[in-house]
């Protein structure tokens, strides 16, 4: 099981840089840049709530399921 | 700065005070050892004669000797006798050495942040093997110098053994420490989880 993490495309169709991303959400641009990069193993339903307020979009749109293994292992 | 803190510290520089005496008492006791005409102590095992030594006491009667162990001082050294003392002392250094180096690099992980770290489980097992290795080792260097010390001495009424005894606590301990080492290295995938948990 592969997940792909979106948050790249999202950042770039809202203008948004990832540090201003991450003084909105709260969350070191360090911790960002793992999800973003696809290092991070798990991601809490606080911050997938708190990206999703900050970027407008649903869970979905920031992540989606893919055969290719090699992006993020949840 | 909170004790909690601390304490890493303090026991990091105890671990460095400890390397330091170690070293310095390694090479005094290998000085004495191999360029002083100091006696060598050598552990050994004696059995009786029971016609030539035995016991008495009013409130008990007579009383046997059957085992006996003491240490024997010699002050006139041959070449291997002297070369066995002295891989005993280093077996000891080497010993205390390695066990004080790896404690205080695991507590230098603790200063700088988490110890649930890879090389730590790894600096833990090692701790684990080195003690009942170094233990063995070291009966074995006494048996040795048992054994050259027998060959060549002759005490009446004292039938003289050199037994090799393996001390199994130095194993337990071991394998306790090993057991413990796989736990913590359980511990750091925790820990690994946790920080790639966003």
């Amino acid at each position: 099981m592969s997940i792909e993490v979106h948050l790249d495309q999202l950042l770039l169709d809202r203008k948004m840089t990832l540090t201003e991303l991450s003084n909105r959400v709260g969350i070191t641009q360090a911790n960002l840049s793992n999800l973003k990069t696809g290092k991070a193993r798990a991601i809490r339903f606080t911050t997938l709530d708190a990206l999703c307020s900050e970027l407008h979009c649903q869970p979905g749109e920031l992540l989606s399921h893919t055969t290719e293994p090699d992006r993020l292992h949840l | 700065m909170s004790t909690t803190s601390r304490l890493p510290r303090i026991l990091q520089r105890l671990t460095e005070i400890g390397i330091a005496i170690t070293a310095v008492v390694a090479v005094v006791f290998l000085v004495a050892v191999v360029f002083t005409d100091s006696a060598l102590e050598t552990p050994m095992e004696f059995t009786p004669d029971e016609d030539t030594y035995s016991l008495s006491s009013e409130a008990w009667g007579t009383g046997t000797i059957h085992d006996a162990v003491g240490i024997v001082d010699f002050t006139d050294k041959s070449a291997a006798y002297v070369a066995l003392s002295a891989a005993k002392v280093l077996a000891y250094a080497a010993a205390s050495l390695a066990l004080l180096v790896l404690l205080r690099r695991i507590l230098q992980t603790l200063s700088a942040g988490t110890p649930f770290v890879d090389t730590n489980a790894d600096r833990i097992r090692a701790i684990g093997i080195l003690i009942p290795a170094f233990g063995f080792l070291i009966q074995g260097l006494h048996w040795a110098t048992s054994l050259m010390v027998m060959d060549t001495v002759t005490a009446e009424g004292l039938h003289i053994e050199a037994r090799l005894t393996l001390n199994l606590t130095y194993l337990f301990i071991g394998l306790v420490i090993v057991a413990l080492a796989e736990a913590f290295r359980y511990g750091t995938h925790l820990q690994t989880d946790a920080d790639l948990t966003v």
